[in-house]
């Protein structure tokens, strides 16, 4: 009865393989397979993984460090500590959440999928599981655990452990949790969510020295302010939820089977460092495609009409990445539009959009996130650098990317298109800068050690994106592109440094660009140009006097272009490095106006309008605005005119 | 017959009042053409204001702004285009500036409000009657009771806006889903809108009443809240004069979203094309008033006035204040002749 059972199931196999390549595309140092159930009334996931972990070092190594990020969810955490318990406008419930370790045990490699055998005891290491704060002294921390192993893992070689767990579910906070909808229908965004390994940096690899006798675990605690960092690997992960879930999750559906009010879901994830999942009743499900890629939307039903809005912003993302980076490998891409604090979150493979009913289409807010989400599948999902210590070359090289597609897909207005106010994203980025203390925080900087927390952000995103715009102007498109793409195809599923893009963007270019990392990456140099004064004399000959400032301690080399009254033009190069400069010009008319970067390359100035000075007013602009400001004041006093 | 009678335009008296028949939408909208016809100057009179007030608000705030612009030379680039990055920079050195001189253009706001009451009663005694009397006659005649009653609408607003948001909170709070976030989000400032409207309709009727019949404020209060109820017309001829001056209101803003202007020329048509729309809502204000006016003057005349008149006893009558000029509609003296 029960073979019977088996065999009427309904049963959907799908042939999609996970990557577009039949050859590993990472080194794929750890592999994990995972049975996991959720139980909806309990918020809770029990499972159990196994994980097959190879050393990559030359020696052996004898201790191993876990992830159990779920556990910033419990109070008094490094988390909790830091962000006061709230995330991005969201605060925690009362639901903390966390992860439990049922056991941890050493597997030999001929056991089947999940060993139910009692090991001997030197084989189980549940009791050796200690929690460890590598970043702080917090010692009710317990987001990273480690285990002393009995013997090395010897060099070349793999371990099996399995590990059984039970991930309790927060109330939603840091795009991780549960909330229900106010028809009741649950919605689960599950991340960070399984015992997952740190990542072993043998010498060389980043910041390990070549010439260091053996590797390390580079494992960082949850913190408020930081997104991840973990190795590649293979991820088979089977899901079992309730029958009238739709499920969203990392890689390619490979098997859906379905008994007894239960779903069983299997996904297959090739050359990713992570795997997170969502499931939800209240999803309705859209489909579309993009050359090989399979693009799958789970929408909440009162977004419907938006669906097509969020398959239009990926196309725009994967054409253009395509064109700017390089080729995207994955087969699958899911938009997940979630709930409260899950939004606005990359995965590999799997993003969460999020909008509102109504959105209108002059507000880009929707295809800003979307574009934004996909960017990160190159910076986070293939180049992954170490977010914890460089999160700029994730969140800042995303948000370059993303302006550099909104503000070339959709054109003037690209965020915000309204009559007579248009705001492209790069601008409203530089400007974010400009405007929030731009001389705090270097980009080169651990996510949780910003002297104010809220730098981090700034820092992260406007900074980095208005440093690579200007770091653009000074290499010029051709070369920013031959960076771009070449950054990507050498470093892809390498976790590179701050120092390996610097040594991309130097062969590139073929000059030395310390004296710009050294300002703007690993300090917090400040730049800001101005025209002085521009004074004409009449002698012999018209001599004009044109003196430029630099008022800040960043340094730029300088374009300064003059037009004199006869309307000819000259430019003059200046290296920008004193604190001021006259420039003496002789031409049969006097200079008229002064312009410092008049190409607008140097995106870092911190105040534009003082980088020009005109001698001539414009009575174009006392006209055009003294005739706008009057018509918008009677049409002001119309309206108020109403109330009395 | 008709209630109004529009034959007879240019200065003389052109309306006569039936008792017997209800003023139709057309008629009420005919006695505002009929004034505007009969009394453009006072067309000038609205715009002019209106402008005049724009120009003291504009001028010393720009000023600030153009000594920065002119110094900077973005002035042409500015012209011809909006950029976000200049235009922070301006407002970041201009902003203490900018703020001292609203500070001390806060005066400003009495004195509209002074304006918006005496344009009201001067417009209503300007087009009642045969529409030879003198704006500035009624301005100042009726000026301080229409700032009261101004002043009280003002009050009824502030309490209406209030129960409107309370309400939507209330239903927010019972129907939490982001389809009544949409909803509510709309609602608010749709009944808010409505409720100006209806408050600007009553506010209206009420100040015909202290100019045209010469209640006191008490009475002309309680006729301008219940009036529009009983004579619904009203709501239809207001009705239609809104629109005319909500379109009069979006075609210049249309206008400034949709062309851009850099030249001498371009601006200066662009600002000619504006003003002509604002022109146009002063017609609108001005034939509102008219409609107004003739609308008051034959229901107040056809109307029994069991409920109102015995609620509303004027003082003006009580005293014999009545105006007593010939053009004045025959009904408006008839009807404080009968017996209350």
């Amino acid at each position: 009865m029960l073979l019977l059972a088996v065999v009427m199931l309904p049963s959907v196999a799908f042939a999609q393989r996970a990557t577009m390549y039949d050859t590993p595309l990472s080194e794929r140092r750890v592999a994990y397979t995972i049975d996991a159930s959720l139980d909806v009334d309990a918020r809770t996931v029990r499972g159990m993984e196994r994980i097959v972990w190879r050393n990559p070092d030359a020696v052996g190594v004898d201790t191993l460090q876990f992830h159990l990020y779920l556990n910033a969810f419990r109070k008094r955490s490094t988390f909790m500590r830091e962000s006061g318990g709230g995330h991005r406008g969201f605060e925690a419930t009362g639901d903390t959440g966390g992860i439990t370790i049922a056991h941890v045990r050493i597997v030999s490699p001929d056991k089947g999928r999940f060993s139910s055998q009692t090991p001997a005891s030197d084989l189980d290491l549940t009791d050796l599981l200690t929690f460890i704060q590598p970043d702080d002294d917090n010692v009710n921390d317990r987001t990273v655990a480690m285990v002393v192993l009995p013997e090395p893992v010897p060099p070349g070689e793999t371990i099996l452990l399995d590990i059984g767990f039970e991930a309790v579910l927060p109330g939603i906070i840091a795009r991780t949790g549960w909330i229900e909808k106010s028809d009741g229908a649950p919605f689960f965004m599950v991340a960070q969510w399984f015992p997952k390994l740190g990542v072993y940096e043998i010498p060389g690899q980043r910041n390990v020295p070549l010439d260091a006798v053996r590797g390390q675990w580079n494992t960082h605690q949850f913190h408020a302010n930081s997104e991840f960092y973990a190795d590649f690997g293979i991820y088979d992960v089977t899901l079992d939820v309730p029958e009238d879930f739709l499920v969203g999750a990392t890689g390619v559906r490979t098997n859906v089977q379905v008994a007894d009010g239960r779903k069983v879901v299997t996904y297959r994830a090739e050359d990713v460092h992570d795997f997170a999942w969502t499931a939800s009743p209240a999803f309705i499900e859209f489909t579309d495609s993009w050359r090989h890629v399979a693009l799958r939307l789970l929408l909440q039903p009162e977004h419907k009409a938006q669906a097509q809005r969020h398959f239009d912003a990926a196309k725009i993302a994967l054409e253009q990445t395509d064109d700017l980076l390089g080729v995207y490998p994955y087969t699958t891409l899911t938009l997940v539009d979630g709930l409260g604090g899950s939004n606005g979150m990359e995965y590999p493979t799997l993003i969460t959009c999020g909008t509102v009913v109504g959105l209108p289409s002059w507000l880009r807010i929707l295809e800003l996130v979307t574009i934004h989400e996909f960017v990160h599948q190159y910076f986070y999902g293939m180049l992954a650098s170490n977010e914890f210590e460089e999160a700029w070359l994730d969140e800042g090289m995303t948000s370059y990317v993303e302006t550099r597609i909104m503000d070339a897909a959709f054109g003037p207005g690209s965020v915000l298109d309204v009559p007579g106010l248009r705001i492209d994203d790069g601008p409203s980025q530089r400007l974010a800068y400009a405007r929030s203390t731009p001389e705090r925080g270097a980009l080169f900087t651990r996510s949780w050690e910003y002297e104010v927390a809220s730098d981090y952000g700034k820092v992260s995103y406007w900074k980095s994106a208005t440093v690579l715009h200007t770091l653009d102007g000074y290499l010029g498109e051709a070369t920013m592109r031959e960076f771009l793409r070449t950054y990507y195809q050498r470093w892809r599923f390498g976790h590179p440094t701050t120092h390996d893009l610097q040594q991309v963007a130097e062969d590139v270019s073929g000059e030395d660009l310390d004296w710009f990392f050294d300002q703007y990456v690993y300090g917090t140099a400040v730049v800001d140009y101005a025209v002085d004064t521009v004074e004409v004399t009449h002698d012999t000959r018209v001599t004009s006097l044109v003196r430029v400032r630099r008022l800040r301690d960043g340094v730029f080399p300088q374009t300064l272009e003059v037009r004199f009254e006869d309307s000819a033009l000259e430019r003059v190069a200046w290296d920008g490095k004193a604190a001021s400069k006259t420039f003496t010009f002789e031409h049969g008319a006097p200079v008229r106006e002064a312009f410092l970067d008049p190409e607008n390359a140097i995106w870092l100035d911190i105040n534009r309008l003082n980088n020009r000075k005109s001698r001539a007013p414009s009575t174009v602009f006392q006209l055009k605005y003294l005739f706008k400001t009057s018509t918008w004041m009677q049409l002001i006093l119309h309206v108020l005119g109403a109330l009395l | 017959m008709d209630a109004i009678d529009s034959t007879r335009v240019g200065g003389s008296p052109v309306s006569t009042a039936s008792t017997s028949a209800a003023p139709t939408i057309q008629q009420g909208l005919i006695a505002g053409r009929v004034g505007l016809r009969s009394r453009p100057e006072l067309v000038v009179i609205v715009y002019a204001g209106n402008l005049l007030f724009a120009l003291v608000l504009s001028v010393p705030l720009l000023r600030t702004v153009r000594d920065i612009v002119d110094r900077s030379g973005f002035g042409n680039d500015l012209a011809a285009r909006f950029d976000l990055i200049v235009w922070a920079d301006i407002l970041s050195v201009a902003r203490e500036s900018l703020v001292a001189q609203a500070g001390h253009l806060l005066w400003i706001l009495p004195l509209y409000v002074i304006w918006k009451a005496a344009l009201s009663v001067g417009l209503l005694h300007a087009l009642q009657g045969n529409r030879t009397r003198p704006f500035l006659q009624g301005a100042g005649r009726f000026l301080l009771w229409s700032i009261v009653l101004g002043m009280v609408y003002l009050f009824l607003l502030c309490l209406g806006i209030l129960a409107v948001l309370m309400l939507l909170g209330l239903i927010g709070s019972a129907w939490r889903s982001p389809v009544a976030i949409l909803w509510i989000g709309i609602a608010a400032p749709v009944l808010s809108g409505l409720l100006v409207a209806t408050l600007g309709l009553m506010r209206g009727v009420s100040r015909a009443a202290l100019v045209i019949e010469k209640h006191n404020v008490l009475s002309a209060l309680a006729i301008g809240l219940v009036w529009p109820f009983r004579h619904g017309v009203i709501v239809f001829i207001y009705a239609a004069w809104a629109i005319g001056a909500c379109l009069a209101i979006l075609l210049p803003l249309m206008l400034d979203g949709i062309v851009t202007a850099a030249t001498t020329t371009s601006i200066v048509a662009l600002f000619a094309a504006q003003q002509v729309s604002l022109l146009c809502r002063a017609v609108v204000t001005t034939g509102w008033f008219g409609s107004l006016a003739g609308w008051y003057e034959t229901v107040s005349n056809r109307d029994d006035g069991s409920i109102l008149v015995s609620a509303c006893v004027t003082e003006a009558s009580a005293k014999g204040t009545r105006d007593h000029d010939p053009g004045v509609l025959g009904p408006s003296r008839q009807r404080h002749q009968e017996p209350v």
